[in-house]
């Protein structure tokens, strides 16, 4: 069987009209130490850019020392094309999931990211998997 | 240390289209490793390619299989990068345009010497769920040991990760791509044949395409050890392979151990066993090389324990090979042992010193400044001069043993020689002086001589200490009838006056 993942909400970042430049971070509280990795589930209103450009880089990083320190995880650069599903039907949410194979680790947090290209209005809500 | 998947991780996103996703190793990369990544988008990108933040582009990929069946329009590559430097990398796959569905999954495979030119990929649309059935293709290895590295996943609707073939270790899941469940599984198998092999999987969703992607890397063991690397190994050991422990590597076993390779323990590297030690290679202990073993010790091997290299073994210790202890090498056994060495044996200023019994034998042993010291008893089954060169018109000098009752007396020169049968007849004379001794006759001593030169003057000893004994006896003999003739007289008188 394919395995599900049961995931549990962790950090909401509301939607709302991002301008160039950097936003955030934003950081989730303590995860559960048995987690197999985490997923942003993004969200747009339907203006999403569809000139090709990037319109953001969404960077993770990782505590395990309760955020004293932290350390790059995983990235993406999204581009100004409509979000749609496989077979071409537009949609507004997509989803990101990362794996983590450090499972057990207490004190662990992570934060995003997101450096802003152009204008676009975006929201992102960050669970937990395991 | 056998070839293995130290980390591996993946991500994925959705039907957003991304121009790059980037994934950092969980831990730090280990010196040496290789690393092997799968990458995926939408075929609307016709190329990927992938690099490192620490080690750079990882080149051309290996395959590269674009899935135009059903709802896959997908495409798929994989590429390796060998040897990678110690530290963090974050590996980013980059479409050579925007693409949705973009996923990357990576992995370090530990104590390996690197890809081992060998991979295949497949496209299978329906590939059922029999056991095996999705699969490579075969690849060839080179060389054995080694490892299959293969990504597999349904590239249709990603309705189920396959499951990892016969006799692979599954690996993770993941490529979400957006969704609830996962489409990819990895795995390994390390093998120890050099038949050609697939990487096999096992389909969820039968009727759905699965694009597989394998690539053979070769267990590392030539040339391990390189550089200043320590290897400790806690009771039993063996490190088998060519030019191991090189530069100032360092290598300590704690119990039994077993070192096997030509060219091993070169340079400055150093090896210590804490009881029973084997070392058996040609070139062994070469350069700066120690070895140090605490107990039970064999080293043997063509050139052993050449330049200026060191060797303690402290209890019970073999040494046995064609030009060992060459150069300014030290040997120290700590209590018994052998020392059975063939020509050429401790040239040069080598030293070997032996705590208690000991046996050394070799033809030619101990050539110019070497060193022999026995603490406790030794055989040396034979010593001989060693010819030097010399100036013209000098003589080759020799030693001049005289035997005398089996007592050796050995003689740098032949004056010596006589000086010393000169005594010998002296003392024949001092002792003819005692009258005591010659109640019962008394035979002349046995004198042997090793050279020519005094064969003459020996037998000459011989014939007069023989003259002088004669002489004694006779005396001796004269002496006795005096004494008989004196008592008859005076018995004589004393009759008459009776």
């Amino acid at each position: 069987m394919a395995k599900q993942f049961a995931k549990t909400t962790q950090l909401t970042i509301p939607l709302r009209t991002l301008t160039p430049g950097l936003k955030g971070p934003f950081t989730s509280g303590t995860l559960p130490a048995a987690l197999s990795g985490y997923q942003i589930d993004f969200q747009n209103d339907g203006t999403w850019p569809t000139n090709g450009n990037d319109v953001c880089t969404i960077t993770v990083e990782q505590s395990n020392d309760s955020g004293q320190s932290w350390v790059f995880d995983a990235s993406v650069t999204l581009s100004g094309q409509a979000w749609t599903t496989k077979q071409g039907t537009v949609v507004n949410t997509i989803g990101w999931s990362v794996s983590l194979d450090n499972q057990g680790s207490t004190g662990r947090q992570i934060r995003v990211s997101v450096n802003v290209l152009q204008t676009c209005t975006l929201g992102a809500t960050v669970s937990s998997l395991s | 240390m056998a070839i293995s998947v130290l980390q591996e991780r993946e991500t994925s996103i959705g039907g957003s289209s991304a121009s790059s996703i980037a994934l950092a190793f969980s831990s730090s990369l280990t010196s040496g490793s290789s690393i092997h990544t799968a990458g995926g988008t939408l075929n609307t990108a016709t190329s990927l390619s992938a690099s490192g933040s620490r080690n750079g582009t990882y080149g051309t990929a290996l395959d590269t299989i674009n899935d135009t069946n059903g709802n896959a329009q997908y495409r798929a590559a994989h590429w390796r990068f060998d040897n990678s430097a110690a530290g963090s990398e974050t590996v980013t796959v980059t479409p050579n345009t925007s693409a949705s569905f973009l996923a990357i999954c990576i992995r370090e495979i530990g104590s390996t010497s690197g890809y081992d030119s060998a991979h295949n990929a497949s496209n299978q649309t329906a590939p059922g769920t029999g056991t095996d059935a999705l699969t490579s293709g075969n690849m060839t290895p080179s060389v054995q040991p080694g490892c299959v590295s293969a990504f597999s996943f349904d590239d249709w609707s990603g309705s189920g990760a396959p499951n990892a073939g016969t006799g692979f270790t599954a690996g993770l899941t993941g490529w979400a791509l957006g969704g609830a469940s996962t489409c990819l599984r990895t795995e390994f198998k390390r093998y120890i044949a050099t038949t050609a092999l697939p990487a096999t999987f096992t389909a969820i969703n039968g009727t759905e395409g699965h694009i597989t992607l394998a690539a053979l890397f070769k267990e590392a063991s030539s040339g391990a050890m390189t550089g200043a690397s320590a290897l400790v190994v806690g009771e039993t050991g063996t490190l088998t392979g060519a030019g191991a422990l090189a530069g100032s590597s360092a290598l300590t076993i704690g119990q039994t151990g077993s070192l096997k390779g030509t060219g091993v323990l070169a340079g400055a590297s150093a090896l210590q066993f804490g009881q029973t030690g084997a070392l058996a290679a040609t070139g062994a202990l070469a350069g700066t090389s120690a070895l140090l073993i605490g107990q039970t010790g064999a080293l043997a091997g063509t050139g052993a324990l050449a330049g200026t290299s060191a060797l303690t073994i402290g209890e019970t210790g073999s040494l046995a090979a064609p030009g060992a202890l060459t150069g300014s090498a030290a040997l120290t056994l700590g209590a018994s042992a052998t020392a059975d060495l063939p020509s050429g044996a401790m040239v040069g200023s080598s030293a070997l010193t032996l705590s208690a019994s000991a046996t050394l034998s070799a033809f030619g042993a101990l050539i110019g400044n070497c060193q022999i010291i026995f603490d406790a008893s030794g055989v040396v089954p034979s010593l001989q001069t060693t010819p030097t060169e010399v100036p013209a018109g000098r003589r080759i000098r020799n030693i001049y043993r005289v035997t005398i009752d089996g007592q050796v007396f050995e003689c740098r020169t032949l004056q010596e020689a006589l000086t010393l049968l000169d005594q010998a007849k002296q003392l024949a004379e001092k002792v003819a002086e005692d009258e005591a001794i010659w109640q019962i006759p008394r035979k002349p001593p046995v004198i042997t001589v090793s050279s020519r030169e005094l064969r003459k003057p020996a037998a000459q000893a011989k014939r007069e200490i023989k003259a002088t004994y004669d002489r004694a006896a006779v005396h001796a003999e004269l002496r006795m009838l005096f004494e008989l003739s004196r008592r008859q007289e005076e018995d004589d008188t004393l009759l008459l006056l009776m």
